[in-house]
């Protein structure tokens, strides 16, 4: 049978090295202290490598944006900004003049990053032919083949990276590459090919909605709010069809806030449907909706469910009857605000019966109820006071 | 006995060393899983814009509460500096609690403040609220200001500031802390990243500054 010449019965201490005789030798805890000091000095040594590898890093990046920036913003200001259509000179030839010697540097690895952020940056800051320039450049340069090698990279920071650069230089990706990337399971990743789609999509930029299957996060519905109400020449789809058939209670509870934006009256009709949805929340967020498109005609039946429902829903629909303007629903509000026993609420109405009514009908209000009621009123009444 | 002796400072020994090293091992692991979740955060912060939140009508309230007594050498630099925050819908709440220096008369002067009418909800403790002010300078809109009697805790004061609070999300602060410009952007993002789990509460480094030089906050 085979022994191992390693095991202990074997171990001969005289054959092995003077160091760890000497260490064998020694008692088991100082054994183990040895050790945890040899790893801890070992582990400081590598932070401290790391630190000056990062300080040494940052140093080149510097040295290198200190070279590369100066040249880039010569041929820039010479090229595109003084002549506006360098791109439409002749047919075949490089739309650029730029010697051989730079375009090589310009393509070259330790540089590209650096061109791609600073020509980003351009694109930002001009519109109009100039920006289409800067495409032009871009693409000259062959930088969007290294933002696509970026897309499809199995880093998921390295694909947001490369779909971030695409969408900012607007270089059309297929559906079928970014379309998947929209359900992904990567939080930052979901949401950066959201705002790509919807951005780059010329047909139907708001088609995830249709197959989305994880949540719109709030943090996601800020990025997106903000990337369809700044994108130019979009489609904007009536967003009534996700409020009536999307199963994914956070798609509808946005398009409702794109209905407001939007100020889509055609889409209320589907938000009063929503009146008799089970979750409080997007009942809550439909009532708001309603009151903000001051959706009169949805008034009695706001009326009519008040009592049964929740706090929340009922804040809201008070808020609601106050945007909506409507002197029939006054009445109830005064209800509310003298015989309610809860603060909210009689604060919430006092607010839209302020919004409502005339200085002598307040003043008549003002005679009729308790103190506490008074300073309510006093509250909504004081033009400092805003919330 | 004089085994027993040996036994028992062997034992001791050996007790010390394991409790050393068994605190040295769990803040070792510590240590790694901090590095471990340093790098995730870095590396998910590297893809967010915080200033999309400052353009955008669906950022949720905040209320800075501050609560402050005999701070009247610094209290008009360190409002003015708090007003200065970067985020689109926020309110200062600035709880005087009882001072007995002048920190309210520089307040009302310098921010030309006015008692109002202030309806709220007593919801938690506090010692009774003597007034409420609120600035006739629209410049400082944002700024309440809390007259209270002395609580004796800085909670008492910060409850105070919770009833009367207009938002549903509160910064707990002192006057005296300086607040880094984006704080209520890069606070507020992770409980707007919520999904599954519900965050009620993030924190932030402090740092002291004794010894710095600070100009306007």
């Amino acid at each position: 049978m085979f022994e191992s010449p390693y095991s202990f019965e074997n171990l001969d201490v005289g054959q092995n090295p003077a160091w760890l005789n000497w260490f064998l030798s020694l008692p088991l805890v100082i054994q183990i202290a040895v050790v945890s000091i040899l790893i801890s000095t070992c582990f400081i040594l590598y932070i401290q490598y790391r630190i000056w590898y990062i300080r040494f890093k940052n140093y080149i990046y510097n040295k290198r944006v200190k070279y590369i920036v100066p040249i880039l913003d010569d041929l820039i200001t010479e090229q595109i900004v003084l002549k506006s259509n360098a791109s439409q000179n002749q047919f075949g030839e490089p739309a650029f003049n730029i010697p051989n010697q730079i375009r090589a540097e310009f393509r070259s690895r330790k540089y590209r990053q650096i061109i791609i952020d600073r020509i980003i940056k351009y694109q930002a800051d001009f519109t109009g032919t100039i920006g289409t320039e800067m495409r032009n450049l871009y693409m000259e340069l062959g930088l969007d083949k290294v933002s696509f090698r970026k897309m499809k990279s199995r880093k998921w920071e390295k694909k947001i990276r490369g779909i971030r650069e695409l969408t900012n230089m607007d270089i059309l990706i297929a559906d079928v590459n970014i379309l998947p990337l929209t359900n992904n399971k990567r939080q930052e990743l979901r949401s950066e090919a959201r705002n790509a789609y919807i951005k780059l999509s010329k047909n139907e930029p708001f088609k995830f909605f249709d197959v989305t299957t994880e949540p719109l996060l709030k943090w996601d519905q800020i990025e997106l709010f903000k990337t369809i109400t700044t994108t130019e020449n979009i489609a904007i789809p009536n967003f009534a069809r996700w409020v009536t058939y999307s199963n994914n209670k956070s798609v509808v509870a946005f398009c409702m806030e794109l209905i407001v934006y939007y100020k889509q009256y055609d889409a209320a009709p589907a938000v009063v449907k929503l009146l008799e949805n089970k979750d409080h929340l997007l009942r809550a967020q439909a009532i708001n909706c309603l009151g903000k498109l001051k959706y009169e005609q949805a008034a009695p039946q706001l009326v009519h469910i008040y009592s049964n429902q929740p706090l929340n829903c009922r804040l809201e629909i008070l808020k609601a009857l106050g945007r909506m303007g409507n002197k029939e629903n006054v009445t109830f509000l005064k209800q509310e605000f003298m015989y309610s026993t809860d603060f909210d609420i009689r604060k919430n109405a006092a607010k839209s019966i302020v919004r409502n009514s005339n200085k002598q009908q307040i003043d008549l209000l003002m005679e009729s109820c308790t103190p506490e009621n008074q300073l309510i009123l006093k509250h909504n009444l004081n033009p400092l006071i805003k919330y | 006995m004089l085994q027993i002796g040996q036994w028992l400072i062997n034992f001791y020994e050996s007790s010390v060393f394991a409790y050393g090293a068994i605190l040295l091992l769990i803040y070792t692991m510590l240590a790694i899983f901090s590095f471990i979740s340093i790098r995730k955060y870095l590396r998910r912060e590297s893809c967010s814009d915080y200033h999309d939140l400052l353009k955008s009508a669906l950022s949720p309230g905040i209320s800075v509460i501050a609560p402050a007594f005999n701070e009247g050498l610094s209290i008009i630099m360190n409002v003015q500096s708090l007003l200065t925050l970067n985020y689109p819908i926020f309110e200062v709440l600035l709880i005087n609690d009882g001072s007995t220096d002048n920190s309210m008369e520089q307040l009302i002067k310098v921010f030309e403040l006015e008692k109002v009418d202030f309806a709220y909800n007593p919801k938690l403790h506090a010692k009774p609220i003597r007034g409420i002010y609120k600035s006739t300078n629209p410049a400082f809109s944002k700024l309440t200001v809390i007259d209270k009697i002395n609580g004796k805790s800085k909670a008492d004061a910060v409850n105070a500031g919770i009833n009367v609070a207009s938002f549903d999300y509160f910064v707990c602060t002192d006057v005296d802390c300086i607040l880094e410009m984006d704080t209520l952007l890069k606070l507020i993002k992770p409980v707007m990243e919520e999904s599954s789990r519900r965050i009620i509460a993030v924190g932030a480094t402090l740092r002291t500054a004794n010894s710095c030089d600070i100009d306007q906050g």
